[in-house]
C-alpha cells in the first residue's frame, strides 16, 4: 500500500514536469504549426545551462534557473527567425517536410554540440532543497517537491499569460486565424518568434527541473522528447489542458507500470517502448487525440 | 522510350568505371573499408531519397528497414542454420515485407505524423533488438557469416559496388518510368492525382515497399561485411546521418544522394580527429543545405555537368 502510494506520488511529480515539457510542444504546434523535432534537445539544453549556472558560476538554483530558461529562449527565437521564418514566406516547396528536416537536423546538432562541448560524462547540478517531507507514512524527497511546485507555478504564469495578457490574446488569435489577426494588426511573424522562444523555454524549464533529480548527459533529451510527443498526441495537438493531462497520465503509467512489472531488467528497457506502442496506436485509431476534437 | 542523355550516361559510366580502378589506386586496407561501408550508406541514401524526393513519405524510419534486412538475414542463418544465400534473400524479402506493412499502416499519414510514426517504429525496434538478448545479443553484438572467405577488401568491395550500381539503375529507372510520374504526381497533390485516375493507395505501399527493399539490401550487405551487428544502426543519430547525405546530395536526385553518401562518409572519417565536432559540422551542413540549397549541393554540379537545365 505504502509502496503503490509513493509510486502514486512519483508518478504524479514527474507527470506534472512532463506536462510542462509536453505544453512547450503543444503551443509551439499551435501556432507555427510544425512538430518540433528538437525539443528534447532544449530540454538538454536547459539542464545544462543550468548545471553550468549553478555549479560553475555558483548561482543559487532559482535564479540560475531564470538565466538558463532565458538563455534557451533567446536562443530558440534567434533560431526561428534564422531558420522557421522562412516557412512563412510562401517560397517553400513542401513546408511540412522542411520543418521536419530542419529541426530534426537542429536535433542532430544540438546533440553532437553537447557532446563536443560538455562530454560524454554525466554531471550533476546542485539539488532545489535537501531532506525529505513527510505527509503520513508517505515520504517524498523535497528537491522532487520542490521541482513539482515550481512546475506548478510555471503552468500558472503560462495560463496567466495566455488568458489575460495582451501577447497571450495575439498567440491564441493567430492560431484560430492568421488573416485575421493580421487584420486587426497582430504581427504574426512576431508572435511565431515568440511562441517557439516559450516553447522551448519551457521545455528548457523542464530539463533544468529535472536535471538534478536525473543527471545530465548529451542524450538526456532524447526520451524526453519522445515521450512529449506521445503526450501532446494522446492529449491532441494544440490542446493546453490535453497537455497537462497526458502529462499526468503518462507520468502514473510510467511510475506505477514500471514498479509493478515482475521482471525489473526487462522493464527498464520496455518502459519506454510501452509508451511508444501506446504513441503508435493512437496515431492510428484516433489521430485526434485522446481528449483532444477533430483537427 | 525516353530519348537517352547521353552527357548523363557518359557522366555515370565514368564515375562507375572511377569506382571500379579505385582499388588500384588506393593500398590502404582502411579506406577501402571506408568505401564498402560508403557504398552502405551511398544504398541507403539513395533509397531514402527515393521515397522522399520521388514519392513524398517522409520517413524516419530507414535505418530500421536496413536493420531488419541484416538482422533476419543473421538470425535465420546464426540460430535456424539457413544456408547463407537463403538468409541473405531472407533479410531482403522480410525488410521488404514490413516495408509494406509501414506503408499500409501509414497511407493516412502525412508528413509530421508519418515522421512521428516512422521514429516511434525505428525506436521501439531498439528496444526489442536491445530487450530480447537472448536471441539477438543485444549490444553485445550479434556475430555474423562472412560472405567471402580470407582478409582481402577486393571481393567485397567489388561485389557491393556492383550491387550499388545495379540498384540505383534499377531506382532510376523506375523513377524515369511512368510509375516515377505516378509517384511524383501523388507528392505533388494526392487528390489531383487520384483525381487523374492514379491509383493512389496502390502507388504510395508501392513506393514505400521499394525502398524498403533496397534498405533491406544495404542492411545485409552491411551486416555480412562487417561481421557484427548491435541495436545502434538503428539509431537516431544514424537516421540523421543518412537524412544529410539525401538532403546534401539533394533528394530529387538518386545518383547525386548516392555520390553524396559515399562522400559523406569519407569526409566523416577523414575528419575523425575532431570526434563529435564532425558530427556538428555534419548537422550544421544540413542545416545550412536545407536553409539555403534546396535542391542540395552535388546535384546542381551533376546537373551542370550534363548540361541539364537547373
Amino acid at each position: 500500500m505504502e509502496y503503490i502510494a509513493s509510486l502514486f506520488a512519483n508518478g504524479v511529480i514527474m507527470g506534472l514536469i512532463y506536462g510542462l515539457m509536453a505544453l512547450g510542444l503543444t503551443l509551439v504546434f499551435s501556432i507555427l504549426r510544425i512538430i518540433n523535432f528538437a525539443h528534447g534537445e532544449f530540454y538538454m539544453l536547459g539542464g545544462y545551462f543550468f548545471y553550468y549556472l549553478t555549479v560553475k558560476f555558483g548561482l543559487s538554483p532559482v535564479p540560475g534557473l531564470l538565466i538558463a530558461v532565458c538563455g534557451v529562449f533567446t536562443l530558440a527565437m534567434l533560431y526561428e527567425m534564422g531558420f522557421l521564418r522562412v516557412l512563412s514566406s510562401g517560397r517553400i516547396e513542401r513546408p511540412d517536410e522542411y520543418a521536419c528536416l530542419i529541426t530534426f537536423g537542429l536535433s542532430f546538432f544540438l546533440l553532437n554540440l553537447a557532446l563536443g562541448a560538455f562530454g560524454p560524462f554525466p554531471h550533476k547540478p546542485v539539488p532545489f532543497a535537501k531532506g525529505y517531507t513527510e505527509f503520513g507514512f508517505l515520504t517524498v524527497s523535497n528537491s522532487r517537491l520542490f521541482a513539482a511546485g515550481l512546475a506548478l507555478v510555471f503552468m500558472a504564469v503560462l495560463m496567466v499569460v495566455i488568458r489575460k495578457t495582451w501577447i497571450g490574446k495575439a498567440l491564441r488569435a493567430v492560431s484560430q486565424n492568421r488573416d485575421a489577426a493580421a487584420v486587426v494588426g497582430i504581427n504574426s511573424l512576431r508572435m511565431n518568434t515568440i511562441a517557439f522562444g516559450i516553447g522551448s523555454a519551457l521545455a528548457a524549464t523542464a530539463g533544468a527541473l529535472m536535471a538534478p533529480i536525473f543527471s545530465l548527459s548529451p542524450d538526456i533529451g532524447q526520451l524526453p522528447g519522445i515521450r512529449s510527443f506521445i503526450i501532446v498526441i494522446l492529449g491532441g495537438f494544440g490542446s493546453i489542458r490535453g497537455a497537462i493531462l497526458g502529462g499526468l497520465i503518462i507520468g502514473l503509467v510510467e511510475s506505477v507500470g514500471s514498479g509493478l512489472f515482475p521482471d525489473p531488467s526487462r522493464a527498464v528497457i520496455y518502459k519506454p517502448a510501452l509508451g511508444l506502442l501506446m504513441f503508435a496506436l493512437v496515431l492510428l485509431f484516433r489521430p485526434q487525440g485522446l481528449f483532444g476534437e477533430r483537427a | 522510350m525516353n530519348r537517352i542523355n547521353l552527357r548523363k550516361l557518359t557522366l555515370f559510366s565514368c564515375l562507375t568505371v572511377l569506382g571500379l580502378v579505385l582499388p588500384l589506386f588506393v593500398r590502404s586496407d582502411y579506406w577501402r573499408h571506408v568505401a564498402i561501408v560508403s557504398f552502405y550508406y551511398g544504398l541507403m541514401a539513395a533509397s531514402w531519397s527515393f521515397l522522399v524526393g520521388y514519392a513524398g513519405q517522409f520517413s524516419l524510419g530507414h535505418v530500421a528497414l536496413a536493420a531488419i534486412g541484416g538482422y533476419t538475414s543473421a538470425l535465420t542463418i546464426v540460430r535456424f542454420g539457413f544456408p547463407l544465400p537463403l538468409g541473405l534473400v531472407m533479410g531482403v524479402f522480410l525488410s521488404g515485407l514490413v516495408g509494406w506493412g509501414l506503408g499500409v499502416l501509414c497511407l493516412r499519414f502525412r508528413g509530421a505524423y508519418l515522421a512521428l510514426f516512422t521514429v516511434a517504429f525505428a525506436q521501439i525496434l531498439q528496444r526489442i533488438l536491445n530487450g530480447e538478448e537472448a536471441f539477438t545479443r543485444g549490444a553485445r553484438g550479434l556475430h555474423v557469416p562472412p560472405l567471402f572467405a580470407g582478409a582481402s577488401k577486393i571481393p567485397y568491395y567489388y561485389l557491393y559496388l556492383v550491387i550499388l550500381v545495379l540498384s540505383l539503375v534499377m531506382m532510376y529507372r523506375l523513377v524515369r518510368s511512368r510509375y516515377g510520374l505516378f509517384f511524383r504526381s501523388i507528392r505533388e497533390d494526392d487528390q489531383a492525382a487520384a483525381a487523374l485516375g492514379v491509383n493512389v493507395v496502390r502507388y504510395k505501399v508501392m513506393a514505400f515497399t521499394i525502398s524498403s527493399v533496397f534498405a533491406g539490401v544495404a542492411g545485409v550487405m552491411y551486416a555480412h561485411y562487417v561481421g557484427i551487428l548491435t541495436p545502434n544502426i538503428t539509431k537516431a543519430v544514424e537516421m540523421a546521418i543518412v537524412m544529410s547525405m539525401g538532403i546534401v546530395g539533394g533528394v530529387e536526385n538518386l545518383i547525386a544522394a548516392a555520390l553524396s553518401g559515399i562522400l559523406l562518409k569519407f569526409g566523416l572519417e577523414y575528419l575523425r580527429a575532431f570526434g563529435a565536432w564532425r558530427l556538428v559540422m555534419f548537422g550544421a551542413l544540413l542545416m545550412l543545405t536545407l536553409r539555403f540549397a534546396r535542391n542540395g549541393l552535388i546535384d546542381p554540379v551533376l546537373k551542370r555537368i550534363a548540361r541539364e537545365e537547373i
